[in-house]
């Protein structure tokens, strides 16, 4: 955080000190009011932020962007955003030096998103798409910037445009657990970003790699359980006589990877849109490998862009590491090793179809509306639970 | 009704279609007369939308748009970029706030001819009756 905040105020003070006479000083920011509600919650209570009474925090985002021209090849850049799902405080999501090596070739150091999806890069930026938010089973990871460098080259091959994007950085975040900070650290991140495009076609590939992935093991596997009697040993003393075990509930310096394929068609004005997803946490278990995918169809009349879009998230379960445990030894292993199985396949396979409309109300604002049936079918057992949200946005870009 | 009255209502008509008729003066796209690159619509796209920076012959290039909302910006949009304004806005917007590209500058009607015939640099666009010696026409649309 230091070094994000040390980056900012050199930009910061970069653009005062530099002359305004000679320096061109460019702000442009973007702004999305949004409201929603579950109405149909009896089985789910909350989806995507929202709940059973009219909520418009979750999709309002405000931001502004100052972007500083330094020299001819040099330029600093800080998005400064404020969003409902984060209590309105004001977050440097973006804050960078870029270099123009040559008109192809561009190397930024600083703070970025970090290009997991086909929209990450633009994800806060309602109006750059059609939906209200990116189909929220597949953009699903928490965590969407990191400090590093990273180089973008342009080129092209007749009608053909191709970008490539690489990058290495480290993404430190804290997620607030019950009783806990949990501060995960993904050291040596890096990846590659593809996309070729043909007027109507965009075909983007996408993959990172975080072969240094640490969270710290839980309290509740290291500590014994709050309240239980004394003697009671931690999850992870009980579990000493299988190392293996232990390991694969462990995170510690873990190899993650993350890899998007998706396909953009925007031929007379029939829209079409995929994405398909994989998380993987090799040699991991607690965190579960999952992958997602979506499909949209559109069409735009004037003013009017339709849409039915229809996305998935299905856990890739492993439970094989709990094979070494023998059933049938004691009680205790037996219900120990149901405990672990129990919160592993605790996860939900989730789909949501979403009937949406945008409607350009001038250049530079579009008013959305959208009705998603929402099924959160939990893995283990227990029925299918069912909701539809109905939510609005008005998106702006300035 | 006679058959006259028939007539006379048929040519009212078709002659307020035609007075009705949005008057589209043709435009001229226009470089400096000293630039000998070849244009044609689909170059001049991808000059207007940031995929290439340089004229086909290797210079640099810098576009210059009219101001947002005007005839000769509305009309260049729909018959060289053939992409109505808001979306056009919806791809810059993609660009402008990951840092990949920024919109041609916007310059006043009055502006852009003289701009062109200043730098061989630029590349814009005016109605085609303003086209004099001082610059060069590459396109009319």
């Amino acid at each position: 955080m230091r070094f994000l905040r040390n980056i900012l105020l050199t930009i910061i003070c970069t653009l005062f000190v530099i002359p305004t006479s000679w320096a061109e000083i460019e702000f442009a920011g973007f702004m999305s009011v949004g409201g929603g509600q579950l109405i149909d919650d009896d089985e789910i209570d909350e989806y995507v932020g929202f709940d059973g009474k009219w909520k418009s925090d979750p999709d309002t985002v405000f931001a502004l962007q100052i972007s500083a021209p330094i020299s001819d090849r040099l330029s600093a850049t800080g998005q400064l955003v404020a969003k409902g799902t984060n209590d309105y405080n004001v977050e440097a999501e973006w804050a960078y030096l870029s270099y123009a090596v040559n008109d192809q070739w561009d190397i930024r150091a600083g703070r970025f998103r970090i290009p997991f999806f086909k929209y990450s890069d633009f994800i806060d930026v309602g109006y750059a798409y059609p939906y209200i938010r990116p189909p929220s089973e597949v953009y699903r990871i928490l965590f969407t910037n990191l400090t590093g460098v990273d180089t973008l080259y342009n080129t092209s091959f007749g009608d053909w445009q191709a970008s490539f994007q690489f990058y290495y950085g480290r993404l430190a975040a804290s997620v607030e657990a019950p009783g806990e900070t949990i501060e995960f650290d993904l050291a040596n991140l890096m990846g590659i970003n593809m996309s070729f495009s043909y007027d109507w076609l965009t075909l983007s590939l996408s993959h990172s790699y975080g072969p240094e992935t640490t969270i710290p093991t839980p309290l509740a596997f290291t500590a014994p359980p709050p309240g239980a009697p004394a003697g009671t040993p931690a999850l992870f003393d009980a579990l000493a006589g299988f190392p293996t075990v232990v390991e694969a509930l462990d995170f510690n310096n873990e190899m993650t990877s993350f890899t998007s394929v998706s396909i953009n068609i925007d031929y007379n004005d029939w829209l079409l849109d995929a994405e398909y997803t994989e998380l993987n946490h090799r040699d991991q278990a607690f965190l579960s490998s999952d992958e997602a995918w979506f499909f949209m169809v559109g069409r735009r009349w004037g003013d009017f862009t339709f849409h039915i879009t229809y996305d998935i998230k299905e856990p890739n379960l492993r439970l094989g590491f709990l094979d070494v445990i023998p059933d049938g030894v004691n009680d205790q292993l037996d219900g120990l090793k149901a405990l672990i199985a129990g919160q592993i396949v605790d996860q939900e396979e989730n789909n949501t179809l979403t009937f949406g409309v945008r409607y350009e109300l001038a250049a530079g604002a579009a008013l959305k509306v959208e009705y998603a049936e929402i099924e959160l079918q939990p893995f283990q057992a227990g029925p299918e639970l069912k909701g539809s949200l109905l939510s609005f946005a008005v998106d702006i870009v300035f | 009704m006679k058959k006259s009255t028939v007539y006379q209502v048929c040519i009212l008509l078709t002659t307020a279609l035609f007075f009705n008729l949005p008057v589209n003066a043709e435009m001229a796209v226009i470089v400096h007369p000293s630039n000998s690159a070849s244009l044609d619509k689909s170059v001049i796209s991808k000059i207007f939308l940031g995929k290439t920076k340089k004229f086909p012959g290797g210079g640099a290039v810098v576009p210059l748009n009219q101001a947002e909302g005007s005839a000769p910006r509305e009309a260049f949009n729909q018959n060289v970029l053939s992409k109505t304004s808001a979306q056009l806005k919806a791809y810059w917007s993609k660009l402008v706030f990951t840092g990949k590209g920024t919109p041609p500058k916007d310059v006043s009607v009055g502006e852009a001819k003289s701009l062109v015939a200043s730098n061989p640099n630029f590349i814009g666009y005016i109605d085609s009756a303003e086209a004099d010696a001082s610059v060069k026409v590459v396109m009319s649309f």
